[in-house]
């Protein structure tokens, strides 16, 4: 009887020994995994906290040298950024200014005629027009002047709104050419007679 | 019905109905009252303890260490789940509070703000010097393309040209030291490496930075976009155009690929065009509005060299004496392309059909005239006096060859634009020797 008990709970160890073991084995596995992974989170999140407090002082430094070297600029830039606006007002304002291009057109009459001739005889400012990043301002001019002053009229439209020269950006949309048939027998010598009537664009800040 | 129920099992199965197991038994014995039941009812069974006492057994060592290697999991399981709780996640705030524990996930994300924050400081500093430098470039490029022109032009005097490159040599070292510093700031690292499960792509990281940075830039904008002083207009605009320069990454790409010191005068020209194609801002809408206009003064100029190559003697003021050709009237539209010439021809050997013909096919050899045509021709006059042809020639500017070198169409010789005349290799068969009512000229 007794030995039967004995087998009886001997084997109801067993059992149990069993299931603990399962247990255990089971809650170890999942610890062990739980434990493992959450650990290499926890690690590389410390490990990157630890980097990142290096890399914020790093940065510290950084910001503290590159402001110093900002402030030292900062005089220069400030001036040097006014002086191209102020030119860029010159060449591109920010409206159309035709009387200002008024007073240049007659002072670019005065210069050049007072070596041959070049008399502008008639001005005439049509409607601005805009486009994506700029306005237009078309001017019609009859212009009566000597081939040579002709030519140096050319180039001052085709090189103006240059930064140093500080004249109004402009370009020549249409050129008609009359030679004066009064100067035909000169025709094609610098001592000619031209008269062209140009339409010019001048440009300002849309 | 419990006879019905007995008659219908078989002799071999045991009854199966339960309510006579358990009901009749009880009733059975009740009713029974034999001696036996009455001595059971009576008197409880004697227990041999004995026996209880031999069934005694000690539980096994192994079990016991199992149990309590169970219990220590169970405890280590709870312990790190607590641990991993409070340090990687915020459910448990209010004991992170009272333990003063920090949650590392979180202060990692808070350093990682913290250095985007910092980062963000640096750059915004950065951009803005890179700005400065980039619009002192412009700047001196809009120069030096001025002065390229010129040196470069048809028409322009040899002294305005030589002027012309010193300038140039004069500009040429200030580009590069803007473009070089532009270029030097781009070299800095504009990011740092972050750490976490969102920064892993570099891609996300970098577009963070850069996210960062245009939040400044216009946060720092809209404070001054009411400013109605100078300064505040200026520094307004920089703040836009900076804000335009952080998202343009070709031209960054371009300034750090570049090799400024290597590149001759040509390619630096073609890389302030790039830049200009690249960078929104007035000066480089200056030099867009400048590359596209035309220069009439060199179309001017390849029409006389076009003419000569036909009639050696134009604008030699001998039109009357030895006839050629003369133009009374140009008409020039920069919008359609289009350019009409009217003028005449005289010849004292009725040729003038063959000079206008010569001189169409003069103008169709050049590389920025297209379709020259004259489809009616008359002429009036005498031997004596000369016959004039009226000449009334349409052609459409070819502006994508204005500047560059020129190719010959007819014998695909390239010379440089100064010199148009050298692209001349063909004799021209007619124009010379140029009649004279002396010495008639015969064909």
């Amino acid at each position: 009887m007794s030995n039967i008990s004995e087998k009886i709970l001997r084997q109801r160890e067993t059992v149990q020994k069993h299931a603990y073991a399962v247990l255990c084995l089971i809650l170890l596995v999942g610890m062990g995994f739980y434990t493992y992974t959450k650990y290499m989170k926890f690690n590389t999140a410390l490990n990157g906290v630890n980097q990142n407090k290096t890399t914020i002082e790093a940065l510290k430094t950084a910001y503290a040298a590159e402001q110093d070297i900002y402030d030292k600029n900062m005089k220069e830039f400030s001036e040097s950024s006014g002086t191209i606006q102020k030119q860029i007002e010159m060449v591109f304002p920010k409206e159309d200014r035709y009387t200002e291009l008024t007073r240049d057109i007659d002072a670019i009459e005065k210069d050049l005629g007072t070596r041959e001739p070049f008399s502008v005889s008639n001005i005439e400012y049509q409607k601005p027009n805009q486009s994506e990043y700029y306005s237009v301002l078309p001017i019609r001019m009859s212009i009566k002047s000597s081939a040579q002053n002709f030519v140096t009229f050319l180039h001052m439209v085709e090189n103006s709104g240059a930064m140093d020269d500080q004249v109004r950006l402009m370009d020549m949309s249409s050129i008609r050419l009359n030679f004066d048939k009064s100067q035909a027998k000169n025709a094609g010598t610098p001592q000619e007679l031209i008269n062209f009537s140009v339409l010019v664009n001048a440009y300002f800040q849309k | 019905m419990d006879n019905e129920t007995n008659k219908n099992s078989t002799p071999n199965e045991e009854p199966v109905n339960p309510t006579i197991d358990s009901d009749d038994l009880i009733k059975n014995i009740v009713l029974s009252g034999s001696l036996e039941q009455e001595g059971m009812m009576e008197s409880s069974p004697e227990l041999d303890k004995s026996l209880l006492q031999e069934v005694h057994y000690e539980g096994s060592a192994l079990l016991v260490i199992i149990k309590s290697f169970f219990i220590l999991l169970a405890i280590g399981s709870i312990a790190s789940f607590m641990f991993f709780t409070l340090r990687l996640t915020n459910n448990l705030d209010f004991i992170n509070k009272k333990i003063k524990v920090t949650n590392v996930i979180q202060e990692l994300s808070d350093t990682n703000r913290e250095i985007i924050s910092r980062q963000t400081d640096l750059n915004f500093y950065k951009y803005l010097q890179v700005q400065a430098f980039l619009t002192n470039f412009t700047y001196y490029g809009d120069s030096y393309v001025k002065y390229s022109n010129i040196a470069n032009s048809l028409t322009a005097s040899s002294i305005d040209k030589q002027e012309a490159i010193k300038k140039m040599a004069y500009y040429r070292p200030l580009l590069e030291e803007f473009f070089i510093k532009a270029k030097e700031q781009f070299a800095k690292p504009m990011t740092v490496d972050l750490v976490g499960d969102e920064y892993t792509d570099v891609n996300v990281e970098n577009a963070k930075f850069k996210e960062e940075l245009i939040a400044k830039l216009k946060s720092k904008a809209s404070e001054l976009s009411k400013g109605t002083s100078d300064d505040s207009k200026t520094s307004y605009k920089n703040y836009l155009q900076t804000i335009a320069l952080v998202q343009n990454d070709k031209l960054r790409v371009l300034i750090t690929a570049t090799d400024i010191k290597a590149m001759d005068d040509d390619k630096l020209i073609t890389l302030i065009k790039q830049f200009n194609s690249l960078l929104i801002n007035d000066l480089t809408i200056i030099q867009k509005i400048k590359l596209n206009r035309i220069r009439w003064s060199d179309v001017i100029k390849e029409i006389e060299t076009r003419t000569i190559a036909v009639d050696k003697y134009y604008n030699n003021n001998s039109y009357d004496t030895y006839g050629g050709i003369r133009y009374t009237n140009y008409d020039f539209d920069s919008k359609t392309k289009k350019i009409t010439i009217s003028g005449d021809t005289k010849r004292f050997d009725t040729t003038n059909f063959t000079v206008i013909a010569n001189l169409i096919d003069e103008l169709n050899r050049s590389p920025i005239f297209e379709d020259t045509e004259m489809r009616s021709f008359s002429k009036s006059g005498s031997i004596e006096d000369g016959f004039t042809a009226m000449l009334r020639l349409s052609m459409t500017l070819d502006t994508e060859s204005l500047g560059k070198p020129v190719v010959d169409r007819k014998t695909d010789t390239v010379s440089p634009l100064l010199d148009l005349t050298k692209s001349q290799t063909q004799p021209v068969t007619v124009s010379e020797p140029p009649a004279s009512p002396d010495q008639p000229d015969e064909i």
